[in-house]
């Protein structure tokens, strides 16, 4: 009895997490967009590039301010230069939804550009 | 399995670069396939070492995106001929202007600086068959060696026995090397008396160490006050191959191996 009743709790909790990555996933996509119709308004390419310039820089001294859990996730990034979420799993060993969410969590806090490419997701380093 | 080893410490002086030139000779006279690249970029000593007649690029061209990697190697295998080793020196630029442009580098270039160390471990070890890279860091906590431990597998951290390097290199291990999840292994240098010796008292230094910084020590370099004075002591292992100092490098070779 009980051990069905933990088999049921283990179904239940995957069905949250495969919701909560959705949900961050289509967060990340609002992001995406807000991020691309902000480029737009600033119209010329001179801009654009003023707002690249302006993105946080993930340098060393960056990396080691940030928590654990990201910093494992920004220093692959590092690696690789841009990644979607699978390639950067690859390297850090974690689920591809965790890095799905820290990756855009990195988006979040402008050290890393999320582009949408045909319908691949990718990060960039600035 | 190939290895990158950061040679770094926390204080200057402390003998870093005479270990990574001589670890790098020594793993190459054992037939391995080897690059030693100065990344002291405030003060580059390899140069000196190696007497390279004609030096066109740097390591500091690379890292600014004006080279290739190759072009930055110059090849030192004729130490270890016979060996069918291989010993190849990357150079930090000594010109005044490269050492004042490396110290006003933005936080951009240090991070493009890091990709492009990425990529280097990938193509010596992935492409070009290299066993071992060794990189000499600038001592403490700068871009350029954080960026150097970030990519290594391994920082070989040397000490002296001096209270103020053992309170930096303890903070430093905690610091920097536990956040980046990097190994990191010790050898105390200038070490004189009883303690440099085979016996009892040099056992005690080492597990005294080891329980102070948590870390294994792997090797305990005697002072060899006299080192400087042999000429071309920089690549000693090569020029006095019996001497106890080389008998200690290749142990620690060993041991890291």
């Amino acid at each position: 009895m009980l051990a069905a009743n933990r088999e049921d709790v283990k179904e239940i909790l995957a069905k949250i997490l495969e919701a909560l990555t959705r949900i961050e996933d289509a967060l990340g996509d609002l992001y995406c967009v807000e991020s691309e119709i902000r480029d737009i308004l600033r119209g010329s390419r001179e801009k654009a590039g003023e707002y690249l310039e302006a993105m946080k820089v993930l340098d060393v001294v960056t990396l080691l301010e940030l928590p654990d859990h990201l910093r494992k996730t920004a220093v692959a990034l590092s690696k690789l230069g841009e990644a979607r979420a699978q390639d950067v799993a690859e390297i850090t060993g974690r689920e591809r939804a965790v890095e799905s969410s820290y990756l855009n969590q990195l988006a979040r806090l402008g050290y890393v550009k999320k582009i949408r490419r045909k319908h691949e997701v990718w990060f960039k380093l600035a | 399995m190939p290895k990158m080893i950061a040679v770094h410490s926390y204080k200057g002086g402390t003998g870093k670069s005479i270990l990574a030139t001589n670890l790098a000779y020594i793993y190459a006279s054992y037939g391995k396939k080897v690059l030693l690249v100065d990344m002291d970029f405030r003060a580059p000593t390899l140069i000196v070492a190696f007497e390279f007649p004609k030096v066109k690029k740097y390591f500091n061209n690379y890292l600014n995106g004006e080279c290739d990697l190759e072009d930055t190697f110059y090849d030192a295998s004729h130490l270890v001929k016979h060996t069918g080793g291989e010993l190849k020196v990357a150079l930090a630029d000594p010109s005044t202007e490269a050492i004042r442009e490396m110290l006003i580098k933005t936080r951009k270039w240090e991070m493009d600086a890091l990709r492009r160390l990425f990529a280097m471990k990938d193509r010596l070890f992935d492409e070009l068959g290299y066993d071992y890279c060794i990189i000499d860091t600038s001592p403490g906590i700068h871009y350029s060696s954080i960026n150097a431990i970030v990519v290594s597998d391994l920082a070989l951290v040397v000490i002296t026995l001096d209270d103020s390097d053992m309170d930096g290199t303890r903070r430093m291990i905690k610091e920097l090397y536990n956040i980046f999840e990097r190994k990191s292994m010790i050898v105390i240098n200038k070490v004189v008396g009883p303690e440099a010796g085979p016996g009892s008292e040099k056992r005690k230094l080492v597990e005294t160490m080891q329980r102070m910084f948590m870390e294994p020590i792997v090797g305990v370099l005697p002072c060899v006050c006299e080192l400087t004075k042999y000429r071309r002591s920089r690549i000693f292992a090569h020029h006095y191959p019996r001497h106890p100092f080389t008998k200690a490098i290749k142990e620690i070779a060993a041991k890291i191996e």
